[in-house]
Formats: structure tokens, sequence, C-alpha cells
């Protein structure tokens, strides 16, 4: 049972409903025993401004903020803002389209990581702007950004996700379980790939019961679906028709492992009918089921695009950060519901930053990004990281736009969430290749 | 009886001597009358006084049985005919009862009338008659000439009648109402012509069209073939089997040379013995797929939507080479321009179905797919369907025709944001969206390539940037002053997508830029000019050919070309052989010809999986059918697919050209839409286009494959040359075999084939 293929053959050759049963109870003792975690990253498409999600309040530098943006700089006609203060006393403030889950920065719940981002090691301005230091392929680029943010790998040639290699690392602790521990809920994606585990993609709203197999008597149609299976174990010869079979194969096995338990969980919170609360909503359920699939450890995505806002961005920008906070919100509820809050933490993720500098009604594209935690677990109220000055051409800026350098690498953010996640430390390299190149490898905000 | 007639007016008896001769009563007068009819009777009484009652076989009055007649003899008959139908109607003088008069009236049917008959000249054999007439009732019979046809009351003006006649003739036809009293129409004549003779035997096609050597089966189609004809292979007569009028079948063995050309011919016995036409089939060598079959129906998966009956006949009649040649030479199909997007998006799903420019539409849906532009930003018509015009009419153009055309598109403006990009002021520098898509994916890409689109290396073994961030803010600079057309004509307008982006000089960054390889545009430069440079700049830059070559030929054929492939495309890119650069005709006949393209025996590395338009499109195709005009086609289908028509997430389109399969070192693009949630709803496409459930969006033709339903092996022969060209496997045959005769009966059978054969990889991959 190590392998996609080992399984997918089990299922395909006999009797799927009886294995299936057999070893979701058996596992189940297993499960629980070790407690339950999920990671749930949530993929902001397009490179969400932070400078416009956490804005700074202090005096100096609020207006700093201010004269740098010009008439793009919160509040504005349309998005109040919403204050925060640290432990320490310094004062945020949260784009007015948060308004969702501000109250669990007070609850503790929600916590801030400033000035995230892809580095292969830590570095300045000068080093940057010297080509002394290896920087990340692309800089500025979406599809290798995305990529990059998703593979944990400061180059774009990675065939699996961070998240993906994380659930190989933990694979033990899910047992015997035939049901995939990587999850997106919006097709397939890097992040959930891994080297062992199963990734599948789910897409709410679509039903992974084949049309077309039901017949009279039950005999032809038992004939019809034999043959199907069948048919998708033929060698052709051809590796990429094997790969298409291949889909068809899971297909049938999670339909199968899903029709048996059902994912009809009804939640008294409500989702908000976005794609992006559709999404969470999707993982709610399937959380929803980790005692009957027997897992102890799953990870998920999801993913909200239009961030990338070079026009028109005022209204826009809002409207989205109100879409996933709305979303967020109502997943915190749900999980609470289910009595695992404590044991799910959600993070954003986005391509890159955008700079500082307008180009008139929208930004560019940048490179560090504030991002924000979410779950019982996070110690939140607070902002890790360091957030950079507001200033063009100034201590962490790449260039003069404000397109800032990184304080904060993903691999810490990403080792953080992995670390609590349950890899252990000796493997977390194996997760996030160059994390040896920083000095701190748990950033504090889960514990 | 009542013969003493005297002819004497009545009326004068009755007035003048009413009583000089009072001993006889005279009733007036016998006949016959029709049931439900009334007849007037009347009496000569020379009695006084002349009082008279009437009876009706001595009932006074009548009855309903016999009819009814009233106190001044007005005779009702009844509305069915006794059986005893002749009645006697009596007068008796009230004041003798023994005078009495009397006249027998005969009760009949109503008479029905015949008008005319349609047809009323007709050859030998079964035939239903229109007649129409008068006094038809439900029992009437009709006769033509002695026999009484089936016959269907109507109305009473309206019959049908069947019958069978076969001797040539004229006949009479009448109606007859039947039982006591029947009544008969007079008749008219129908003619029966002589019969044509029977039709000669004909043959439209014989199966297989090449035989081995040895033992062989055919199956001979055509018409006017009956019991006694016989099969000739090569001149003799060989055992035949009538399966219809349409259909034999016959058996024989043969050690002919291979390539010895056979005529078949079917012969008909007397009395009306006749040959058909000659239908030559060959002997071929050894047991092969028939390969030409193959090479069309790979071809059109390139180069189409998928082959269509049609279009595979004529691919197989004109070759690969001359098929090529006629489409690019075809005229582009017009691109209407709908107000609503949903019938922009159904348009254009229909005529990627439908065009009979297929290898334009092809390289459209291709290009689409490499300059993105996206309804999710644009969401109106008239911010999209122009630009798809731009694509359509440039798709089999020059590619620097496309990049100018689409880099000044008001669409494009609005889409990356390089409309109303002004130069830099104190608070803002120009839009650096479209400047980096243009680089990074609309021409010279990220990294130094070679001709053959693989990455040139520097000496540490890593990819060389074509650019960096600087380039990108050289050309955002190069390329501000545009904006929409409209009244400010100094000044920048708002959005206006009736023309392309106008320059407004006023805007633009005049200073001077580096551009690509260290290429220069000089300070003082207007808008349009240094347009025009940044064109020249990525079009000629050595990326570009292999860049769009490598996203081209993964579109159209195959994911993994090898680099050798890529370079011969990339060489035509660069030079038509006329000294042409960038001219896509000559860069879509060179991918289609490659050698790698045209091998009928691919690599393992082969193949494309097919997105999901296309594989919903060339599955309706190959049934025959094509999607329907007018109607919006399940656009929501293909959101669920994740491809919402001229709706891709994002400048990157609905996949990257450089997705993997899963964990495998092979490309495949379009895997990054086909999850196993995508595959499902895929499924259900292909099940509603076989159960009709979407026929009113993508209706086909089943015939050939019911026609074919009772015989397994038939059957599946019929599902592998529609959808794999003859190229199914023995163990996919042996599996569907088991699948198929598990069935109810023929609908499910069909089902099964087709259905099983279009969710295998095979049929998903095209290869």
């Amino acid at each position: 049972m190590n392998s996609r293929r080992s399984f997918l053959k089990s299922l395909a050759g006999v009797s799927a409903g009886v294995i299936g049963l057999n070893s979701f109870g058996a596992v189940n003792a297993l499960a629980q025993s070790s407690g339950y975690k999920a990671l749930v990253c949530i993929f902001l498409a397009g490179g969400n401004d932070g400078h416009n999600t956490v804005i700074p309040i202090t005096p100096s530098e609020n207006t700093a903020y201010k004269a740098i943006r010009g008439g793009l700089s919160l509040p504005d006609q349309n998005t109040p803002i919403l204050n925060v203060t640290t432990p320490g006393g310094t004062p945020y403030a949260l784009n007015g389209g948060l308004l969702a889950i501000h109250p669990l920065w007070g609850q503790k719940k929600l916590a801030v990581v400033a000035n995230v981002g892809m580095l292969v090691q830590p570095t300045t301005r000068a080093q940057y702007l010297a080509s002394s230091v290896p920087v990340p392929a692309n800089l500025f680029s979406h599809s290798d950004q995305i990529q990059q943010m998703q593979s944990g790998m400061p180059s774009s040639s990675g065939g699996t996700g961070w998240a993906g290699r994380a659930a190989d690392a933990v694979q033990s602790l899910n047992g015997a379980s035939t049901f995939p521990p990587s999850i997106s809920a919006n097709g397939p994606a890097l992040f959930s790939v891994g080297n062992i585990v199963q990734a599948a993609s789910l897409i709410p709203g679509i039903g992974l019961t084949l049309s077309g197999m039901s017949a009279w008597p039950e005999t032809a149609a038992a004939a019809r679906k034999n043959a199907l299976q069948q048919i998708l174990t033929l060698d052709s010869g051809l590796s990429v028709i094997q790969a298409a079979n291949k889909v068809r194969q899971d297909a049938l096995a999670l339909d199968q492992m899903l029709s048996s338990t059902g994912t009809g969980q009804a939640f008294s919170t409500q989702f908000p009918g976005t794609t992006i609360g559709n999404q969470m909503k999707q993982i709610a359920q399937i959380i929803a089921l980790r005692g009957q699939m027997g897992l102890s450890r799953q990870v998920f995505f999801c993913s909200l695009g239009g961030f990338d806002t070079h026009g028109a961005q005022s209204w826009a920008h809002w409207d989205l950060l109100k879409r996933v906070a709305d979303a967020m919100s109502a997943f915190y509820n749900a999980t609470a519901e289910m009595g695992v809050a404590d044991q799910v933490t959600a993070f954003t993720e986005s391509d890159f930053g955008r700079t500082l500098e307008p180009n008139g009604p929208g930004t560019d594209h940048g490179w560090g990004n504030h991002y924000w935690v979410m779950g019982g677990a996070v110690k939140g109220g607070d902002l890790y990281g360091s957030y950079p000055p507001m200033a063009l051409g100034g201590a962490n800026d790449s260039g003069n736009r404000g397109a800032m350098i990184p304080t904060t690498s993903l691999d810490q953010y990403g080792a953080t969430l992995a670390k609590w996640f349950g890899v252990p430390d000796a493997a977390l390299t194996s997760v996030f290749p160059n994390l040896g190149n920083f000095a701190l490898k748990d950033l504090g905000f889960l514990g | 009886m009542n013969s003493n007639s005297t002819g004497r007016p009545l009326i004068l008896f009755f007035a003048v001597l009413p009583l000089a001769y009072a001993q006889n009563i005279e009733v007036y007068s016998s006949g016959t009358v029709e049931k439900g009819t009334t007849r007037q009777l009347s009496a000569y009484v020379p009695l006084s006084p002349n009082t008279i009652k009437w009876s009706v076989n001595d009932v006074q009055g009548g009855n309903s049985t016999v009819g009814t007649i009233s106190s001044s003899g007005l005779y009702t008959a009844p509305i069915v005919v006794p059986a005893a139908n002749v009645v006697t109607v009596k007068a008796t003088s009230t004041a003798y009862p023994a005078k009495f008069g009397s006249a027998k009236l005969t009760l009949t049917q109503k008479k029905p009338s015949v008008w005319s008959s349609n047809p009323s000249s007709f050859p030998g054999g079964t035939v239903t008659l229109s007649i129409n007439g008068a006094n038809f009732e439900a029992s009437t019979i009709i006769k033509v000439g002695a026999a009484t046809w089936t016959a269907t009351y109507i109305s009473p003006t309206s019959m049908k009648a069947t019958g069978s006649i076969t001797t040539a003739g004229t006949y009479p036809l009448t109606a007859t109402n039947p039982g006591k009293g029947a009544a008969v129409s007079s008749p008219i004549n129908v003619t029966v012509t002589p019969a044509p003779p029977p039709p000669p035997p004909a043959i439209s096609l014989v199966s297989p069209g090449s035989i081995q050597q040895g033992a062989y089966s055919l199956t001979v189609s055509g018409s006017g073939f009956t019991a006694g004809s016989q099969v000739h292979f090569n001149g003799a007569a060989i055992t035949t089997v009538y399966v219809s009028a349409s259909s034999l079948t016959a058996t024989g063995s043969s050690n002919l040379a291979i390539g010895t050309t056979i005529p078949i011919t079917v012969a008909n016995p007397v009395p009306n013995a006749a040959t058909s036409n000659t239908f030559n089939i060959k002997i071929s060598a050894a047991p092969a797929p028939n390969m030409s079959k193959v090479k069309a129906g790979r071809l059109l998966e390139q180069a189409a939507f998928g082959p269509t009956p049609a279009m595979m006949d004529k691919v197989l009649q004109d070759g690969v080479d001359a098929w090529i040649n006629e489409q690019l030479a075809l005229p582009e199909t017009v691109f209407a321009a709908p107000a609503s997007m949903s019938d922009a998006q159904s348009q254009l799903l229909h005529r990627y179905g439908t065009a009979p420019d297929q290898l334009r539409q092809r390289m459209i849906q291709a290009l689409a797919n490499i300059v993105v532009i996206s309804a999710n930003k644009n969401i109106y018509a008239p911010e999209i369907v122009p630009y798809y015009q731009i694509l359509s009419r440039n798709a089999l153009g020059n590619y620097k025709t496309l990049l100018e055309e689409i880099s000044t598109s008001s669409q494009m403006g609005k889409f990356l944001d390089h409309a109303n990009s002004s130069k830099a002021t104190p608070k803002t520098s120009p839009n650096e969206n479209y400047p980096r898509e243009l680089l990074q994916l609309f021409s010279v890409g990220l990294y130094q390539l070679n001709a053959d689109g693989t990455n040139k290396l520097d000496p540490q073994g890593q990819p060389i940037p074509t650019y960096n961030q600087t380039t990108i803010s050289e050309f955002a600079r190069a390329l501000t002053g545009w904006t929409y057309p409209g009244s400010n004509a100094t000044g920048f307008n708002w959005e206006n997508f009736s023309g392309p982006l106008q320059p407004r000089d006023n805007y633009h960054d005049t200073g001077a830029k580096t551009l690509l390889n260290g290429a220069a545009l000089p300070a003082g430069q207007n808008t349009t000019q240094d347009m025009a440079g940044v064109i020249n700049s990525i079009f000629n830059h050595p990326n570009t050919g292999p860049f769009v070559v490598l996203r081209l030929i993964r579109a159209l054929v195959t994911s993994n070309p090898g680099p050798a492939y890529v370079q011969r495309v990339s060489a035509v890119f660069d030079n038509n052989g006329a000294g042409v650069r960038g001219d896509l005709k000559a860069v879509a006949k060179a991918i289609l010809t490659d050698v790698e393209a045209r091998n009928d025996t691919p690599p393992a590395t082969f193949g494309r999986l097919k997105d999901a338009i296309f594989h919903v499109l060339a599955f309706t195709r190959a049934l025959g059918g094509a999607p329907r005009s007018g109607t919006h086609l399940q656009i929501y289908n293909f959101v669920n697919m994740q491809q919402a028509i001229m709706n891709p997430p994002s400048v990157f389109g609905y996949y990257s050209p450089f997705y993997r399969v899963p964990k495998q070192p092979l490309f495949g693009p379009e895997f990054q839409i086909y999850s196993p949630s995508e595959s499902v709803v895929r499924a259900g496409m292909f099940a509603n286009i076989l159960n009709g459930q979407a026929s009113g969006d993508f209706p086909v033709n089943l015939a050939p494959f019911t026609t074919a339903a009772g015989n397994t092996p038939a059957l599946i022969d019929a599902v592998d040359q529609a959808l794999l060209y003859g190229r199914m496997s023995p163990q996919m045959r042996s599996v569907l075999t088991t699948a198929i005769d598990a069935q109810y009966d023929n609908n499910g059978r069909v089902f099964t084939a087709l259905y099983l054969t279009a969710l295998s990889g095979q049929y998903a991959v095209a290869h």
C-alpha cells in the first residue's frame, strides 16, 4: 500500500468495498491515538497586494505609506481599515475586506507573518543589486512564482509540492488508509503532489459518480463496470494514454470511497456561495470524514484568482479579500462545530507581493508579501517576521518601486507549519531543501 | 293491391264526389325508404265522414322498430333497419273500421356515394386508397372489383381502404352499407398500372475493402438484392446468404496474388435477371489495421477537431498533402460579432465543430491559449470578439501581424492594462503588465532557447534569462501613450472597444530605451514608432520561432516532440522558403507534414491528451453529428471541465504548455484540467450525447451502430473505425465483447460499445 499505483490496482482488481471497510475500521484506533491535524492553504492567485492588506499605522510609517501609495492608500471611499495591535503595542490595520476574520485577531486565533517570499538564502538589497547571492529564478513572473510558492523550491523545476512532501513525511500516521491525504479543491495543484502519497483534486459541486454505468439487469451493469476497469488497465504502450487511464481509475476509486461514506455533512455554519466559500466548505466536509477514512493527517489546497490588480484595484481588492475572509470565517466556525478548531490551521500564500509604488490605478508584480494564519493552534493577535520600511529604494527594496526583498523565507513560514503538522525536524529539509540556509527554523506562530 | 289507379285526379274525387263511391280507401304509395328518413303518405277516402287513422304493421301510429307515422300520414323510418324490412302502412276509416287502404314500404340502408379515390391509378401491390364520398358509416364496405378491402371509417365523407391487387386493369370501386336493405354506391373506376420490373442489383460497398489470402468473408451492401442473388468473386459464383434487399454476405477462399484487384458483382436470377455494377476489392498483405484510415484519422485529430465521416472520406480520397493544401487555401469562415457573451461563446464552439476551414479553427484554438485573453476580466462580447477576429484573420497569416494587431487591440489594452498606461509621473510608473506578458508568454519567453526549443545553458549548466526586470521597465516605457478610441483626441479616453488603441504622444515616454539583446530605441520617437520598435525587437528575436513552434506542436500534435522536430519547424518559422519570417501557413504545414507527426506507429512518448473542447467536439463529429447552431451548447459543462469557453482563468490560459504529467518526466499540458472530477464531467457529456439527453446541442447519428447492434464483432468494428480508426487492440475487443453480450437489448449494446470506448485512454489521447 505504499504507492498510488498499488492502491489503485488493489481497488481495480478485487472487491474494493470490502478492502475499504476493513482498512478504515482497522486504522481508526491509530488515527485517534495520534490526534488529527490538517493544513489548509488558501492561495491568492495573481499576487495579492500585501501593502494594502496589512497597513502600518505607526505615524511615521503611515505617513510614508500614504505619500508613496497616493490615491491607492487606505482608507479610501471604498475600503475602511480595521485596527489591530500587537502584544508589543505596535499598531497596524487590516483591509476592511477582512472584517469577518478581524475578531479572530482579538481572540488570538489569527496572526500575520510579514514580508515572506521565495529566497535561496538571506538576501540584502546590496547583495541583490550586486547579484552576489543566488536568488530564485524568474522573480516577478506569475507562472514561476506560483510554481515556487507551491513547490517550496526557488527554481521552477520541482515536480512535487511542499504540502505533498510534508504529507509524505507523516505518512506513517495515516496508517493503512487508502483515501488520498492530499486534496485540492481547485483542480490539480502542484502544492498537493507528493512523492509517495496520493494527491487528488475534488472540485466542489462536481460529483465523482460516473454517468451511464447503470443498466438493467444488474448483471449488465456489472459487466459494463468490469469492462471499464479492465479497459483502463490495458497497456497501450504510450505513456500519455496510461496517464489518462490513471486519472479515470482515480475517479472510480475515489467515488467508491466517498460513496461508502458520503460527503453530506451538514454544518449549522453557513458558507458563502462564492467559489472560495464552496471550496472551503468542501474541505470542511472532507475533514468531517476523517474518522471514517482513517486519516490523522491531511493537507488541503484551495484558491481564489483575480489578485493581479494592475488596474482598477481599489474596490476590486476589497471585494476579493472580503470573499476570502467570509469563507475563512465560516471555515473556522465549521471546524469549531466539529471540535477540531485547534487541529486545523489555515494559511494564505500568493504568487508574490506587489510594488509599493502604483502604476496609476493599480500596482505591478512584487516579491515579499504579508500572509495570515488562522486556527485554534495559532498564537494569534500578533505579527511575526519583520515589517518592511515604507520607502522606495529603501533597505528592503529590490529596486526603486517597492518590490520588497523578503525578510522571511517561504521555507521558514512553511517549516513552522510543517513542524506543527508533525513533520520530524530531520525530515524538514526534505520538505524545504534550503531551510538550512536560514537560522530561525520555527517562527513561533504555532504552539 | 292498390293497383286500381284510375288515372283520375285525386283531388277531384275528394272534393266533388265524397260520398258517391264510398267503398275503398287507397294509400299512396308503396316504395323504398332509407333508414331514419321520412316519407309523406296520402290516402284517398271516398267516405263520409272521411276521417282515418294511420298504422304501421297494424300498430296505430307505429313504433321505433317498424317506424312511426303521424296523424297526417308522415312516415318516419326507424334508425335501424328491422329484420323484416318491408312494412305495411294502413289508413283505416274511423267511421267504417272495415274500410282501409294500405301501402308497402321497403326499408333500406342509406345509399353511399363514392366521388373519388386517391390514388385512382397505382401500380400493382398493396395500396391504401383515400376515398371521398357521402353517407359512409363505420360498417361501410369498400370493394375493388369483387374483392372486399380493409376499410377504415374516418368521417361520413371520408374512408381509407387497403388492399392488394396485382393484375393490371380497370376495376370498379364501390361502397356498400351492408345489412338488411343493403345499399351500394354507384361505382367509380380505379386503375392498376403494370408493375415496373424489380430494380437491378447495385453494390455500394463491399467490406472489407481488402482481404488476405485464404478464407474470406464479405459483406456486400447495396440495393435490389433478392433471395436468389448470387455474389461473384473475380467472375466466379461464391456461397451467398441473402440478409436483406440491401445486404448479402458471401464467403469463399482465394489464393490470388497479393495486390490483385478483384471485381465483385451481384447477379439476380430470372425472371428479372440482372447484374450489378462492379466493386473492386484487393488482396492485401499480412493482417494489419487499415492504415489509410489510421493515417486519415490521425491527421484529422491534429489538423481538425477530429474526423467527420465525410472529412475522413475526403482525406482518404485526396491524401494527406493535398488535403492540407486545400485547407490552407480555404477562405476564412466569417467570424460574426454577436451582442451577448453567451452567444459569442456558443458561436465559437459551433464554429470549431462545423467550419470547413478546420485547420484554421485548430490554429485559432492553439493561438488563443498562447496570446490569451479572457472573459473573466473582459466580460462583454465587444471586449472579446474583435480579438478573436484578429486571431481568426491571422491564424494562417504572419505572426508579426498578429503581434501588431493584438498589441494595439483595445480588448488586449483592457485585459493587460496597457491602455492608458502613461509615462512616469511623480507618483506612478508605467504599467508593466502587458510588456511582461508580451515577452514572457507571447514571444520570447524567460530563457534563451536553442533553435530546437531547448534552453541554452551557461557554463554552470544553468539556463540563461532572456531579459530581466530592467528590460521589463524599458518595454513598459516604450509601450506608454496608448488609449481607447473616443472623443478626446489628445488625452486618454475611458474604455471603448469600437476600434484599435490610438496613440497619444503627450503621454508617451520619449526617452531612449534599451530593448532585447541591447537593441535601442532612440530618444524622441513617438508612440507609434516605439510600438513598431517593440514588435520588431520581439518578433526578430531568435527565441520567437522555437517559442511559438513548441507551443503550436504541443497544441496540435504531441506534448513531447523531439528537439529535431521543433528545430525543423523553427527553421520554417525563420524562413518559409521565400525569405519570409513568421509565416504561420508554412509553419502549420511543416508541423503537420513532419515525419514525427506522420509516423503512424509512434514512440511511447507520443500523443496529446485531448482538451475538453476538442474531446467533446471530436466525439460529436465522429458520430456523424455537429454542434447545433443557435443554442447555448451546454457552456456550463465546459466551465465544469475547467475550459470555460473564451474564459480561461488568467493570461496563462487553461493550462501551461509546461505542465507535467504528475510525477512523470513527460509534459502533459492538458492534464492540468483533467483531474478525476473533470474526467467524470467529460464522461457525463459523452453519456448524454449517446443517450440523447444532449441531442438539443450535440445531435449525433447512431444508425451505423444500431444497424450493426445485433452482431457483436460488427458493432465493435463500427465503433473501432469511428473512434479509433481501426486501432482497437484484441484485448480491448475481448473485454468489450463480454460487456456488450451482457446487455439486455440493442440500445444497451450500442451504448456500452461506444461509451466504454469513449472512456478509454486510447480515445482520450490523440496519438
